[in-house]
């Protein structure tokens, strides 16, 4: 018997007849839906898993409707992180609703019902997000569609207003979408009060479901969807797809100019129908897609003048997406892919989370994807169908990223994946939940929002003491001992109560927790092309030139919110604007500090044996495990390797200052934080202002003109004693607290992005933040909102557990070293210290030359006599 | 040409005008202080759930330089609330604070933009459009100047941006027109060196050869000298502190 038949005889139909046989996610998830229990499935991009959720809820709906019992109610309720994405999963509904006769038709029908004389026949379908027109609402409110899809930020807005919230009441169901991209967020533990106050809006007990690809560990994410009172099942189908994940490095010696590294990609992705080449920031993207266009036959200028003059001509075959675009430039890229008018597209995450681009044989990374799982999200895009096998080929730029690659591969293969880490308690989000749930004029005890709040699993731990300065501030008790008069809500000490429409504006004008940037048009011949970030049209002059869309565009005007731009035959003469690098996680970083400690130990018997190792355990091709092995017999040869256990610190004179580098090798987030650890014990020392460069493998400490430090003090500098102490104090003097006190100030609804209807400019509410900042500091250490800030930076943004941790794990002081030249696992380290306002490729050629450097004076000799 | 100068507490930038920390004018004749674009309630007007900082420090300072100069009177020059509306309490601290400023000084209130149609009557009560004090017309800076008048205005609220987001406040003076900076501390200002302030310069007929810059920190005041040579100079202003960014300025006449 199989899984189908369980379900109404009209879906099981349709199943037996489209699906043939389910899929493991299905299997699972019909029976745990139509049992309305909570469940979570774990499974691969194209297994299946949406309808999987939706199979149950069709049949309920087909019984309803042979009830006669089809009211016009909301039953079900679907939430992604992506407003494309719940449109994209409306019109896949569609289809299938359509054939099992679920779909309404008739017009003529249509109005009885709405007059209210005879019960639907047919099910309705609706989306709800920040872009649905008015009138479109308003038909919501008179008759709510059965089947509800929204994003948190929507769901938020809704759970405020009574007349959604009376929609809501008979809700059975909510589906939740890519609940890994929310989890780990802000806006995931805004999602998870915000299912709380749902569960008590309902009449029935609320049936959660959650739809995410690879996930780790499962446990934590399930806790997250159902909260810490209830039981879930998890459908568990990790391993459905095989992955096969290549790694290429297209360079001789040390680097791959972007050049080659753009050729890699074309010739990779000519020989496929369809590819995706992912980059891990806009501005590699809008270089890649540049160069690839360069090598199309097409001229293109021709291109250039053909896309002004209306609609793009796709002759090309090669598009760009990424989200600093016009939505519309993006949605057209996605559609043309979809109907195979392009062959490649050159991206950024923005085509990581599942938005419908169709059938995709390869996936092409550039660099590597930093982590385990955004790598199975990227080449999960590749045959997305079951059965077939996700392709992938990492195009590594340097050594570190075939070393980084290896080491993505190896842990995917173990099983190992960065674990999802759930933000604890945050307390501009509960500010902002609290506002939403008095309005308009609800009063709700303070006893009643600890108990919802605790509910949520991001927020179990949170205490009586802190809702209360919550409802103290937003009471316009004011910071310290003074009183604000802006208030946002009542506070009578036992209840918080609403202050009416007018006050709650804040709350529905200011909703949500995305960081919101401000933006500036770029206009060509009147057409928006896309928008950017206003820090780097600061940076602009008339006369530059700069990549959009994969194109070369002069400056011609830059005005107040839009910059006129040509399309212009040049190379950039400005780097690109915006650079949002991710960092490797602490997991991956341990497997590469494990390859690069046992290629070393292998390399002292044989060359041969480590790069046998290198193939057997990590899957390296001789040309990358060679590249390997030399890159780490380099090392050796000019300084050590370090390993977890025993970090090495080296030491050089650049630029006539002592440059203190550390090869902690624990991950971008660890790393930062002990950077700011030891900035502040040499300033407790020294007295003197280091300046701080961190990346993945490590950080860079320089000293000022004329101090320097001892070996014997530079070795004790990690330690794990006053680490919390050491700190707080490194991020007082930085502006790190400082600019993100922003964020929170907005998300907490202290300083508002928008009021009375406009948003406020983003320069004047970052500047005013960073005053408030400094009166808050002064006078009101304890103020929930600054306490919020100090948490984010310290474990979300950096990661001051793990760094104590790795503090304590060390078993000996480091090796303090001089080597002669810069070693090559410096190379990074340094190059990062001159940041993204080096063009990329003045950047490689000075890797270049100081590798050349390197190898002229010392590693060579060395090399050759270890090779004999 | 104004050459640069050491810091000093006060500044005589033209015939009986002097500037004072944190951004104020004292008009030696008629013992006037004049201070522009104090913006009181601006944490009310923007909707911030904050207590009004701003308006109690502002009061503050200018008390205090009421009391080192012996002043008689005070002109606000514009701007001198956000916007006319904000909420009750904070209505009764704007009242409260120019009255506490009343106990001292006779204030006159010129309406700037800020204050809008009703010029901010609710609040302000009765304001002027403009006031002359010896030969100086004093306005809020947002209408055009009457041809040969000379002006002391607020409005542009001028700057000076020392790099990595820090600026201080600046008076730009030139023999037609002195503009006196804005005296909250929400304000990062218009970078005196920056083309959009020549523009908006533009009505008063400056030249930058003409015209010289006076700093103010909390404490003190820095002349920077003629307009022209500090645009010529801080093409990449680097220092983040006044005094540093000074001395370095200075380092030349030392020379």
């Amino acid at each position: 018997m199989s899984v189908f038949d369980s379900l109404h005889p009209d879906i099981a139909a349709w199943c037996r007849e489209r699906l043939e046989t389910a899929t493991l996610p299905q299997a699972g998830a019909i029976p745990a839906g139509l049992a309305r229990k909570n469940f979570l499935i774990c499974s691969p991009t194209g297994t299946g898993k949406t309808l999987a959720a939706f199979l149950p809820l069709m049949s309920r709906l087909a019984d309803r409707r042979d009830r006669d019992e089809l009211y016009p109610r909301t039953f079900a309720l679907y939430i992604s992180p992506l407003r494309a994405l719940g449109y994209d999963v409306e019109h896949n509904l569609r289809g299938p609703m359509r054939a099992m006769g679920l779909l309404e038709r008739p017009n003529s029908e249509r109005a009885a019902v709405r007059r209210g004389r005879i019960r639907e026949r047919f099910g309705r379908t609706g989306v709800r997000t920040g872009d649905t027109p008015r009138e479109e609402r308003r038909l919501m409110l008179s008759r709510p569609p059965h089947i509800l899809l929204t994003t948190p930020e929507s769901l938020a807005i809704m759970l405020a207003m009574d007349s959604y919230r009376r929609t809501l009441r008979h809700l059975e169901t909510v589906v939740i979408d890519e609940v890994h991209a929310l989890a780990g967020n802000k806006r995931g533990a805004q999602l998870s009060l915000l299912l709380e106050w749902l569960a008590e809006v309902v009449e029935r007990p609320l049936n959660r479901v959650g739809l995410s690809a690879t996930v780790s560990p499962l446990e934590r994410v399930a806790e997250f969807l159902v909260g810490t009172q209830r039981e879930c099942e998890i459908v568990d189908a990790r391993g459905l797809r095989s992955i096969r994940l290549e790694v290429e490095a297209p360079f001789g010696g040390a680097v791959a100019p972007l050049a080659k590294v753009a050729q890699t990609a074309y010739e990779r992705s000519r020989d496929v129908r369809t590819s995706l080449v992912f980059t891990n920031v806009r501005s590699q993207a809008e270089r890649i897609a540049h160069e690839m266009s360069l090598l199309e036959e097409r001229p293109h200028d021709v291109e250039v003048a053909e896309e002004l003059q209306g609609e793009r001509s796709y002759d090309s075959r090669i598009g760009i997406h990424h989200s600093a675009l016009e939505r519309s430039v993006r949605h057209r890229v996605e559609a043309a892919l979809r109907a195979g008018k392009l062959r490649t597209v050159v991206c950024s995450s923005s085509l990581e989370l599942g938005v419908d681009i169709g059938f995709i044989e390869r996936v092409l990374i550039i660099g590597g994807a930093r982590g385990m799982t955004p790598t199975l999200q990227r080449v999960g895009r590749a045959g997305h169908r079951p059965g077939a096998v996700a392709r992938g080929i990492i195009i590594a730029q340097d050594r570190d990223d075939i070393i980084e690659a290896a080491a993505t591969k190896r842990c995917i293969a173990d099983g190992i994946l960065e674990p999802v880490s759930i933000p604890q308690a945050p307390l501009d989000v509960l500010a902002q939940w609290m506002l939403g749930l008095v309005c308009y004029d609800k009063r709700v005890e303070l006893a009643q929002i600890v108990r919802l709040a605790q509910g949520a699993s991001a927020f179990k731990g949170l205490a009586i003491e802190d809702v209360r300065r919550c409802a103290e501030y937003l009471s316009g008790a004011g910071v310290g001992p003074d009183e604000a008069h802006v208030r946002r809500l009542g506070y009578d000490g036992d209840a918080v109560y609403g202050l009416g429409r007018e006050v709650c504006a804040a709350y529905f004008e200011n909703v949500g927790t995305i960081p919101d940037e401000e933006h500036v048009t770029v206009r060509a011949n009147s057409q928006p092309i896309g928008r950017i970030e206003q820090g780097f049209v600061n940076e602009l002059r008339t006369g530059d030139v700069f990549l959009l869309n994969g194109r070369a565009y002069g400056v011609k005007e830059i005005g107040h919110g839009a910059v006129t731009v040509e399309p212009v035959h040049a190379r950039p003469t400005v780097p690109q604007w915006s650079s949002h690098m991710k960092g490797v996680p602490a997991a991956l970083a341990r497997e590469i500090n494990l390859l690069r400690t046992g290629v070393a130990t292998r390399l002292l018997d044989r060359t041969a044996t480590a790069l046998r190792w290198l193939r057997e355990r990590y899957g390296l091709e001789d040309v990358e495990a060679r590249h390997v092995a030399r890159y780490i017999a380099q090392q050796q040869a000019i300084s050590a390797v370090p390993d977890l256990a025993r970090p090495v610190i080296e030491i050089y004179r650049m630029d006539k200052r002592q440059t203190a580098v550390f090869h902690t090798c624990a991950g971008r987030r660890v790393n930062e934080t002990l950077a700011r650890v030891v900035a502040a014990r040499v300033f407790d020392i020294a007295r003197a202002n280091t300046q701080l460069t961190s990346d993945d493998n490590g950080f860079l400490i320089t000293m000022p003109h004329r101090k320097t430090l001892p070996d014997a003090l530079w070795a004790g500098m990690l330690t794990p004693q006053n680490f919390e102490r050491d700190l707080m104090e490194g991020l007082r003097t930085s502006h790190l607290l400082r600019n993100h006190f922003r964020y929170v100030a907005n998300t907490g609804l202290l300083v508002l992005r928008r009021a009375g209807g406009r948003r406020l400019r983003r320069a004047a509410v970052s500047w005013n933040s960073g005053k408030i900042f400094e009166r808050i500091s002064a006078a009101d250490p304890q103020f929930p909102l600054l306490r919020e800030t100090v948490r984010t930076v310290t474990r979300d943004l950096l990661d001051a557990p793990g760094a104590l941790e790795y503090l304590e794990s060390l078993q000996s002081q480091p090796r303090v070293l001089h080597p002669a030249a810069a070693s090559p696992f410096t190379f990074g380290i340094v190059t990062s210290s001159f940041g993204d306002s080096v063009v990329l490729d003045d950047r490689t050629s000075m890797v270049e030359a100081l590798h050349e450097r390197v190898l002229d004076v010392l590693v060579e000799p060395l090399l050759k006599t270890s090779a004999q | 040409m104004r050459a640069p100068q050491r810091s000093a507490t006060s500044y005589e930038v033209s015939n009986g005008v002097v500037a004072l920390p944190p951004g104020i004018l004292f008009l030696a004749g008629s013992r006037t202080l004049i201070a522009a674009d104090v913006h009181f309630a601006y944490e009310d007007v923007i909707g911030g759930a904050l207590p009004l900082w701003s308006t109690a420090q502002i009061v503050g300072s200018l008390l205090s330089a009421a009391r080192e100069m012996q002043a008689r009177e005070l002109v606000l020059l514009g701007d001198v609330i956000h916007g006319p509306l904000m909420s009750e309490g904070a209505a009764a601290k704007v009242g409260a604070a120019l009255l506490a400023l009343r106990e001292v000084l006779v204030v006159h209130i010129i309406a700037g933009n800020h204050e809008g149609p009703t010029r901010g009557a609710a609040v302000l009560g009765a304001t002027t459009e403009s006031e002359e004090r010896a030969g100086w017309e004093l306005e809020h800076g947002d209408r055009a100047p009457r041809a040969g008048v000379r002006c002391i205005i607020g409005h542009l609220h001028p700057s000076l941006h020392l790099g990595a987001g820090a600026s201080i406040p600046a008076f730009v003076v030139a023999a037609q027109v002195i503009v006196v900076p804005a005296l909250t501390p929400y304000s990062r200002g218009l970078n005196v060196c920056s083309d959009e302030f020549l523009q908006a310069l533009q009505p008063w007929d400056v030249r930058t050869t003409d015209a010289h810059v006076v700093a103010a920190d909390r404490a003190r005041v820095y002349p920077f000298g003629s307009l022209r040579e500090l645009r010529r100079m801080l093409r990449a202003p680097r220092r983040r502190t006044a005094a540093a960014f000074h001395r370095k300025f200075l380092r030349p006449d030392r020379s």
